[in-house]
């Protein structure tokens, strides 16, 4: 395309001074870009965006641009901007263009166009500099309410934080605001693995989408990354509320489709709307927010409404936030020890350490609430080193032969430097390794990440120790109280290492047993293998399914051999 | 902007809701609203109605195409839209069609009928490959 060519021809310096007339700064979105990368974005941005010179005419313009000025029918080289835009704008509109052309100055201009599907826009003349100018056309039932050319988002046309900004404090009223917060699910895993071109393809259909189901006087804005928002300044009711934001989810559900690739998402939505208790529209778009946070928890693609309960759970949460990071320091953890009791010498054979927490403020936290929310806030390694040596100095004058057990969460043994914290603390103590039993869950075995570490722990002499076995399978939870009839053992469950999967085997067997379950086997490719599995140590193995599928031909002639 | 861009075949079936009586005139509606913008946008397709259900191919630039199924996903006269495919192509099957249309009495109306009643009955999706093929025969014999 002529005009594509033409661009490459403009300095940096040029280029630059646009970009500093379009939003103030030279980057987009924050983000500092090569002249390339500007271009780039323009050209992909849904903004109608051109740059003309002295003479009026055309020497750039988004691909946008041109779809609304020509119909997708390219533009000729250098077209006058009134002949560009003779057939979208009323004749009205077109004078008043020219008169505005005519000033240097920065200019706003209401137009009507002769497209039934846009009617009314503004057309921002920006100033002159370095003999070209900016002009952009925006469409009204977007932007109705946008005041400034530096509160529209390039990449969507909606608008951006700062006209966020602006809305909530000049425009928020305690009896008519609401905010309707929007996040789509796991749009970071299509950046990840789609790219982010067609992620922001992806910001702008969903824009799009969404923008048909507002009001034009809705404020509709994308905040950042996939998180838009609506402020609805005119007091509708909540059950319409409701039905905007169901109208929301589904719209992002239904299936996009961007360079010939199906990609399904969806949206989280959460509503939150202003009453006389509001003191500052900041509560309002916090409690949206924790509207919003409630809809994700619940499993997402729904919405959620803002209530009390919403916000004394998160107050509870931030207490707990703000208390543990000063737990520390006021002395507020202790160290308490659980005796182990060996069954056969009915002796004492060592202690379970684990953390106690009184809250000044909260009073006694139980761990189940309060570790999770450490480890979100990166307290975890604190508040566990600190609790491990406290652990470590009471049992190294304990006897020798006793052992000190120890939970760790998943997050410390990720940690690059816990084997080496470990080992130090161990050395300064001089206590024995093989002494200390590291406690871990089935969620951290089933992490594969951990493994390595693990590994390196327990060759370094460490114990390993699985706390609740089976806590994470449901299924053998309820074994003992639903009416199971059978279980099936998979051949792989344990690797290739045979003494380990007869080990495996047996255990599940073990378990049948226990229960009245019988057990039969997966993964045994004829009669032979089996009763070999079955004299060897699984008496009690009920049969097996063998590793290959047949044939509805086969079945049925195996069906038959077997009744003869 | 000027490269050549490529072309998308899509192929999506959804669920009728246009009320009975009004049937022939909204397909009457929709396919002459289809045609005009497809030929201006050179995508061509064909569409498949067996009052029940809609399957429709469309072929064309992969922009204008993606651009038509956000179009057709708003479209209140059908819902439950599922994508069987969606693939890059080297050249169009219905080259001749801006929208071919096969409902009414047609074989291919019969032939598609009987798609849907095993999909239904089997819960296996519709085969992409079986709509293409019932369209691209009977409208192209």
């Amino acid at each position: 395309m002529s005009i594509d060519r033409k661009q490459k021809k403009l300095s940096t310096a040029t280029f630059a001074s646009y970009l500093l007339l379009w939003d103030g700064h030279p980057n987009i979105m924050g983000v500092a870009m090569t002249n390339d990368e500007i271009t780039e974005a323009l050209t992909l941005s849904s903004l109608n965006i051109a740059i003309i010179n002295s003479l009026n005419n055309i020497t750039w313009a988004s691909q946008s641009f041109l779809d609304l000025v020509n119909d997708k029918k390219e533009l000729a080289q250098a077209t006058n901007l009134l002949d560009a835009t003779q057939t979208l704008f009323s004749d009205l509109a077109q004078e008043k263009l020219a008169s505005a052309i005519a000033s240097a100055k920065t200019k706003v201009i209401p137009c009507v166009c002769n497209n039934p599907s846009i009617k009314n826009v503004l057309v921002y003349l920006g100033d002159i500099v370095e003999e070209h100018r900016v002009v952009t056309i925006i469409p009204q039932s977007i932007t109705n309410q946008i005041r400034n050319n530096d509160e529209v988002d390039p990449l969507t046309g909606l608008g951006n934080r700062k006209m966020f900004e602006r809305v909530l404090s000049s425009d928020f009223s305690i009896d008519k605001t609401a905010i309707i917060m929007i996040d789509l699910d796991h749009f970071k895993r299509i950046n990840d693995t789609l790219g982010h071109v067609v992620g922001d393809k992806l910001l702008k259909l969903v824009s799009n989408r969404f923008v048909k189901l507002i009001r034009p006087n809705d404020n509709f804005i994308r905040l950042g990354g996939d998180e838009f928002v609506v402020i609805i300044n005119d007091n509708v009711q909540l059950s319409r509320l409701k039905s905007l934001a169901q109208r929301f989810v589904v719209a992002a559900s239904k299936t996009f489709v961007i360079q010939s690739q199906q990609i399904n998402i969806g949206a989280s939505v959460g509503i939150a709307v202003s009453d006389s208790s509001y003191k500052h529209s900041d509560e309002l778009y916090r409690h949206a927010d924790l509207a919003l946070y409630e809809s994700k928890q619940l499993g997402r693609s729904r919405l959620s409404v803002f209530n009390v309960e919403l916000e004394q759970r998160a107050q509870y949460r931030r207490a707990i936030e703000i208390g543990l990071r000063r737990g520390l320091v006021k002395k507020e953890f202790s160290v308490l020890f659980i005796p182990q009791i060996d069954v056969i010498t009915n002796d004492l054979s060592g202690f379970e350490a684990v953390l106690k927490w009184r809250s000044q403020e909260l009073g006694l936290v139980e761990p189940q609430k309060f570790i999770p929310i450490a480890e979100d806030i990166g307290e975890i390694n604190t508040i566990g080193q600190w609790s491990l040596e406290q652990a470590i100095q009471q049992a190294k004058s304990w006897p020798s032969h006793f052992t000190l057990s120890f939970s760790i969460t998943l997050i410390q043994i990720l940690e690059d430097d816990f084997f080496a914290f470990l080992t130090m603390l161990v050395e300064k103590h001089t206590f024995e390794a093989s002494n200390l039993e590291i406690m871990l869950s089935e969620q951290t075995l089933m992490e594969q990440k951990a493994h390595k570490n693990i590994k390196t722990l327990a060759a370094s002499g460490f114990k390993i120790a699985l706390d609740d076995p089976i806590a994470r399978y449901e299924s053998l939870r309820h074994l003992s109280t639903l009416p199971i009839s059978r279980m099936r053992v998979h051949q792989d469950f344990a690797g290739h290492d045979d003494i380990i999967k007869d080990k495996t085997i047996k255990s599940i067997m073990d378990i049948g047993q226990m229960l009245g379950i019988p057990v039969v086997a997966q993964g045994i490719n004829n009669k032979a293998d089996f009763w070999q599995l079955k004299k060897h140590g699984f008496p009690d193995l009920q049969g097996f399914f063998t590793n290959t599928p047949l044939s509805v031909e086969e079945a049925n002639a195996l069906v038959s051999n077997t009744q003869k | 902007m000027n490269e050549t861009t490529s072309n998308t075949r899509l192929i999506y079936v959804s669920a009728n809701c246009i009320d009975s009586e009004l049937l022939d005139k909204e397909i009457d509606a929709i396919l002459s609203v289809a045609r005009e913008h497809n030929k201006k946008n050179n995508i061509t397709g064909a569409l498949l109605f067996n009052s029940g259900y809609f399957a429709q191919v469309l072929e064309g630039p992969e922009e204008a195409v993606e651009m038509l199924f956000e179009r057709i996903q708003e479209d209140e006269r059908h819902e439950g839209c599922v994508v069987l495919s969606c693939e890059e192509i080297s050249k169009y099957s219905f080259s001749e069609w801006s929208m071919a249309y096969e409902g009414g009495d047609s074989e291919a109306k019969t032939h598609f009928s009987h798609l849907i009643k095993h999909s239904k009955s089997t819960g296996e999706v519709l085969s992409a490959n079986e709509v293409f093929s019932v369209l691209f025969e009977h409208i192209n014999q």
